[in-house]
């Protein structure tokens, strides 16, 4: 409530009349004064209450000439009206006061915690895993799963692993035991590349797909080994797929998951069911290129492997090396969450401490 | 593979510096693993000359030297036995650095001034730990930095190199390698063989009997020979490059070998009877004594060397210990063969050997280098052992190889990388790489190329494919996205549906975790108690009996990690994990493999706060996950039916049922199995088959019109026997409420002295809507005495009011 009455507009019948001016005067000090609803009750009453000084006035009309009526009524009613608007004023203004006060006095203490919500927390292989497969989906490719206990013709032959040559025995395997079945048969899956063959062999180009999933091999577990860990396979093969679309995809999937800064590196490799093959490196992000411990000082961090997919393998699916051409990858899920969040002993990943997982 | 980088350079002329040597490496194939720099911490250390030897005035075992090295003569003091006049030794003069970076002053030793001190070879970080001194040969110049002259803190290169690449096993393949990238020009090692004896084929025969494993077998002679050190250079040279250096016989084929790429035998020839070797596999149950006393049980697929007695070398893996070179030995037999490689690499992962030689032979070595590997190594036999080199060598050379042709399309190459490579370039790099271009009968485009036979990794057009695009350089090659066919990239409606459980589960206050998917044979049996039997899979080669069955349920893997967190004073766990699970089954090649959820749930639910308390997580925790889970794809009719595993507990074990189908169970876990364990009780746990949950229910939700109508909550409470369920009442007042009825819903239950023993008080709220119009409240009141009714007549229920 605006406490001058001269930023107040009073109408001009109460201001030239003498008895309603000096009557709406006082009101107003009377209002301006109470100090809480009952007071202001008071104050209503003895103006516009039955036996109020306003009410009086009003009352006083019916003993007036016929021609002072209209006029002493106009005053009567205005000044009832502007009581009443100061007296609703008035009325808002102590509540606000006394609503503030009650609020004010209450206690508080906001560092108590915050309300328990439950919260749980992905796999930070999981978490990675998406993240690689989301890069993928973006590209166009589709997700495809295969078996992780699969045959050797799978794992092995059909990729153009030669029986017999040091490159089979680069991974060692697991072996399942399995009745009537020659020993070596029947594997666990050493990495994720035999539904590369699963696929072409069920589907007809254009394929590109992924395929995430666990691998095994027989490592006893240590800061660096481990008997099961995750791949993410990829491949893509059409008509006209070049080695140069293999280095655009990779260099585009490194940026993504390294970030977009990040020099990539093709060196030429050799894997068994790709030719040309190549590992992709990318620059070193923990010392920016100048050589640390992580990337071994040589500034470039080895992420993945790659390479056309080798006619050989083509022809076991009975592609036509001729007409189609593709490329394949796979990476190492743990190593590129272990890069990034830097881990630094395998083992943490399979452990399952709470109080590993839910750092991620 | 290491590489010192001062041999490399005597076959090639390396101008460049080492680092970018070694990225041409690394960009090329050839990894470098790493570059060091052996002995770079020496300094001031000067090949000096031992003048007399004078007896230590106060210590016995130590004698004071004069030493000449050059510059001038002082006395040092020293304890080694092996010293004597006029050896040259190494002097760490006053101010030098030895390996390990300490520095040698001149010192005061049990009262003698020592200007210095002689080293031994570990303290020139060449050697192991021996008790004695370095002696340098005879010829090495007084006077000289002894670091310089034996090539100490040069470049040693570590190169990582790929099984497919055999002529890179050696110095020679490596500078014939960095000539093919750079285009300069290398050279073998150049040597003449002194032959003095008489023909070899006069003292002695080969046989090769399996010319399928042995195609080549080359062999020299040389008598007269001294067992002893080989020189400091070339113990220098093998030991940079992780060779342990033994007799000047073994190193001469040691260092042939890592110089040309051919693993050489040495055989005592006067052990070898009747001077005959037969080439022939091993019979069924054979046995022989390799070079390391091991006693190795042979089958037929096994390569031997043989002579008439018996077998004398496991061939391309190992020597036999009864030809064994000696100190005593005077008379080298030197075998040079080329061997089957899937053969050797059999052999020798059989028996779990991998030596240097059957390394290389596995990978393949060149066949067409037995014989100058062979000649060069017994000529430097010849120099550093003595003796006389009989007259020729034996060569038996049955099964030939022969070098392959490949005809190579230039389109073909630039279709594949997607670059273009100029015909031209093709040829010339080729022809860098060592092979022939053949001329004519290529047709059209084609050109024709003959292979050297030490690339036998080089067989078809995209071979030599590959070939190009190494030396054009991967960075050459622009890098471009697929111009394939349109397509969509998408996951499949399960895949979409795990991400979104997976969701579901962590917001509920899960964390996802991810086990080894082995147990041991005893963890699976507790969880295999439903009745039917499970027949687990096992592996034939665990790493151990923990982990040499795969898990036939997730069950022992969540509580593993229980346990692994309970250990650790966590004693509030939640889990769940997506992973398969393996079962034997006799119909097909491959065993049942089927992605399944787990759910563990162990302590608080919620914890204690500061003005709620905690809630335990119980089977009704589980079961509300459970319920979520179906709200989450709008399943109808999931349902749970009571059911016993020997693993729950005897009331809290249901089977989770959808449509007639079950698709999991839950429970709560057996006091007992608990125990065993060592986990605290109460901890409940889910199994779910995703491969059917995640494909069940509505698919694509259809809209439904939101009510327009207000409707009437009403609540009821109800007493009846303990042993009435609360599904059976809500069943009750289903069926009696009529269509207005919209919801029901259980909001307490109480026992106690107000409704008396044997006795449970149920309240719910009930929801009444009409679909089209307002409800009146009397329809609400009539449906609801109906309920009352039903309740009284089938349930024997009381009413509280």
């Amino acid at each position: 409530m605006v406490e001058s009455l001269e930023d107040r507009v009073i109408p001009e019948e109460i201001r030239e009349d003498a008895e309603a001016r000096e009557l709406a005067l006082q009101a107003w000090e009377d209002i301006r004064r109470a100090a809480n609803e009952a007071e202001l009750e008071a104050i209503r009453v003895a103006y516009l209450g039955k036996k109020g000084k306003v009410t009086e006035i009003l009352q006083r009309l019916k003993s007036l000439p016929a021609q002072e009526r209209p006029q002493a009524g106009k005053v009567g009613n205005s000044l009832k009206k502007l009581l009443e608007e100061w007296l609703g004023e008035k009325r808002t203004s102590l509540e606000r006061v006394l609503t503030e006060k009650t609020l004010r006095e209450e206690l508080f203490d906001i560092s108590l915690p915050g309300r328990y919500l439950p919260r749980g927390r992905r796999h930070l292989i999981s978490r990675t895993m998406e993240e690689i497969e989301d890069v993928f989906l973006g590209l166009g490719y589709e997700i495809v799963e295969g078996p992780e206990a699969e045959l050797d013709y799978y794992n092995f032959q059909a990729l153009n692993f030669p029986e017999d040559h040091p490159s089979k025995s680069m991974q060692d395997t697991f072996f399942i035991h399995r009745e009537g079945i020659p020993l070596g048969e029947v594997i666990l899956r050493t990495h994720t590349s035999p539904v590369q063959v699963r696929v072409m062999e069920s589907r007809k180009p254009p394929l590109f797909v992924i395929s995430p999933g666990k691998c095994y091999r027989s490592d006893v577990p240590d800061a660096t080994h481990s008997p099961m860990f995750h791949q993410v396979e990829g491949f893509a093969v059409d008509q006209g797929i070049t080695f140069g679309d293999l280095k655009g995809t990779l260099e585009y999937f490194a940026r993504a998951i390294f970030g977009e800064e990040r020099q990539v590196r093709f060196r030429p490799h050799f894997f068994p069911f790709t030719e040309p093959s190549a590992e992709v490196d990318v620059s070193c992000f923990i010392c920016e290129g100048e050589g640390c411990r992580i990337c071994k000082y040589t500034g470039w961090l080895e992420i993945l492997g790659s390479g056309m997919i080798d006619p050989q393998v083509f022809s076991y699916v009975g592609y036509d090396p001729e007409r189609y051409s593709g490329f394949a990858f796979g990476m190492g899920v743990e190593r590129i969450a272990m890069l990034k969040h830097g881990i630094p002993d395998l083992r943490f990943n399979f452990e399952n401490d709470l109080r590993f997982l839910t750092q991620f | 593979m290491k590489v010192p980088l001062e041999w490399l350079k005597e076959y090639v002329d390396i101008e460049m510096e080492v680092e970018r040597l070694a990225d041409l490496l690394t960009n090329t194939g050839t990894e470098v693993v790493s570059i060091e720099y052996p002995g770079k911490e020496i300094s001031g250390v000067t090949i000096g000359i031992i003048k007399e030897i004078h007896e230590h005035p106060h210590a016995q075992n130590l004698r004071v030297c004069k030493v000449d090295w050059g510059e001038r003569e002082g006395e040092i003091v020293c304890g080694a036995p092996n010293i004597f006049p006029h050896a040259k030794v190494a002097v760490a003069t006053p101010g030098s650095t030895l390996a390990c970076g300490r520095k040698i002053m001149e010192e005061e030793i049990r009262g003698v001034k020592s200007q210095g001190m002689i080293c031994s070879g570990q303290e020139l970080g060449i050697g192991e730990e021996e008790s004695g001194i370095l002696i340098l040969d005879m010829d090495d110049p007084v006077g000289e930095d002894f670091a310089r002259r034996y090539h100490l803190g040069e470049a040693v290169l570590e190169l990582d190199i790929t099984p497919n690449r055999p002529d890179c096993l050696s110095i020679v393949g490596i500078a014939r390698e960095i000539a093919a990238l750079t285009g300069i020009t290398y050279r073998y090692p150049s040597f003449e063989v002194e032959e003095e004896a008489e023909p070899i084929d006069e003292h002695f025969s080969v046989e090769i009997l399996d010319t399928d494993l042995c195609p080549r077998y080359v062999a020299r002679m040389i008598v007269g020979i001294t067992v002893t050190d080989s020189p400091l250079w070339m113990q220098m040279r093998l030991k940079l490059s992780g060779i342990r250096p033994l007799s000047n016989v073994v190193d001469c084929t040691n260092y042939v070998m890592l110089e040309l790429g051919q693993p050489l035998h040495a055989f005592d020839a006067e052990k070898i009877a009747e001077s005959r070797i037969i080439v022939r596999r091993a019979r069924r149950g054979e046995v022989m004594v390799t070079l390391d006393g091991v006693k190795r049980a042979l089958g037929e697929e096994d390569l031997l060397i043989c002579d008439p007695s018996g077998p004398i070398a496991l061939a391309g893996v190992m020597g036999g210990e009864n030809t064994e070179v000696s100190e005593t030995t005077r008379k080298i037999l030197l075998e040079s063969a080329y061997f089957s490689p899937p053969a050797i690499n059999r052999t020798s992962r059989k028996l779990d050997i991998t030596s240097e030689a059957s390394y290389r032979f596995s990978r393949g070595v060149d066949p067409s280098g037995a014989l100058m590997a062979a000649n060069r190594a017994v000529q430097l036999m010849k120099e550093l052992a003595g003796g006389m080199i009989y007259a020729n060598a034996i060569d038996q050379y049955p099964r030939k190889i022969h070098p392959v042709n490949i005809n190579l399309r230039p389109m073909r190459a630039s279709q594949i990388l997607g670059a273009e490579i100029e015909r031209s370039w093709i040829v010339s790099t080729m022809q860098a790489l060592g092979l022939k271009r053949l001329q004519g009968e290529s047709g059209g485009d084609a050109i024709g190329f003959e292979v050297p036979t030490f690339r036998p990794d080089l067989e078809r057009e995209i071979d030599l494919i590959e070939e190009i695009a190494r030396i054009y350089g991967y960075w050459e090659i622009p890098a471009t996205l697929p111009a394939s066919r349109a397509r969509a990239g998408k996951l499949s409606l399960a895949q979409r549906r795990k991400r979104s459980l997976s969701q579901l589960l962590t917001g509920l206050g899960l964390n996802e975790v991810i086990s080894y998917a082995f147990v041991s044979s005893e963890k699976n049996r507790y969880f295999s108690g439903d009745g039917k039997e499970i027949k687990p899979v096992r592996l034939a080669n665990p790493l151990s009996e923990e982990m040499a069955e795969m898990r036939t349920t997730l069950y022992p893997c969540l509580l593993n990690v229980l346990v692994h967190n309970f250990n650790r004073g966590i004693d509030d766990v939640a889990i769940f994990e997506m992973g398969r699970i393996f079962r034997e089954r006799s119909e097909e090649k491959l065993p049942e493999e089927k992605l399944m959820l787990g759910i563990a749930l162990m302590g608080d639910w919620e914890p204690r706060q500061w003005d709620v308390s905690a809630r335990r997580a119980d089977f009704y925790t589980m079961k509300g996950i459970w319920e979520r889970m179906l709200e989450e794809f709008r399943i109808k009719d999931g349902r749970l039916k009571k059911t016993e595993r020997s693993y729950f507990h005897p009331q809290l074990a249901v089977e989770l049922i959808n449509g007639g189908e079950t698709l999991g169970e839950m429970g709560a876990l057996h006091p007992l199995l608990l125990k065993r364990w060592e986990l605290p009780d109460g901890v409940v746990a889910m199994q779910l088959d995703l491969d059917l949950f995640l494909t069940q229910g509505v698919k694509e939700a259809i809209y439904r019109e939101i009510p327009k109508y207000p409707s009437i909550h009403m609540d009821l409470s109800v007493v009846v026997p303990e042993k009435v369920e609360v599904e059976t009442v809500i069943d009750v007042i289903r069926s009696h409420a009529g269509e207005l009825l919209d919801s029901v819903r259980l909001f307490d239950l109480y026992r106690g002295e107000q409704v008396g023993e044997g006795y449970k008080s149920l309240a719910f709220r009930l929801v009444f809507l009409h679909p089209r119009r307002t409800l009146k409240e009397e329809e609400a009141k009539s449906s609801m005495q109906r309920i009352l009714n039903g309740l009284r007549e089938r349930l024997d229920a009381r009413i509280r009011e």
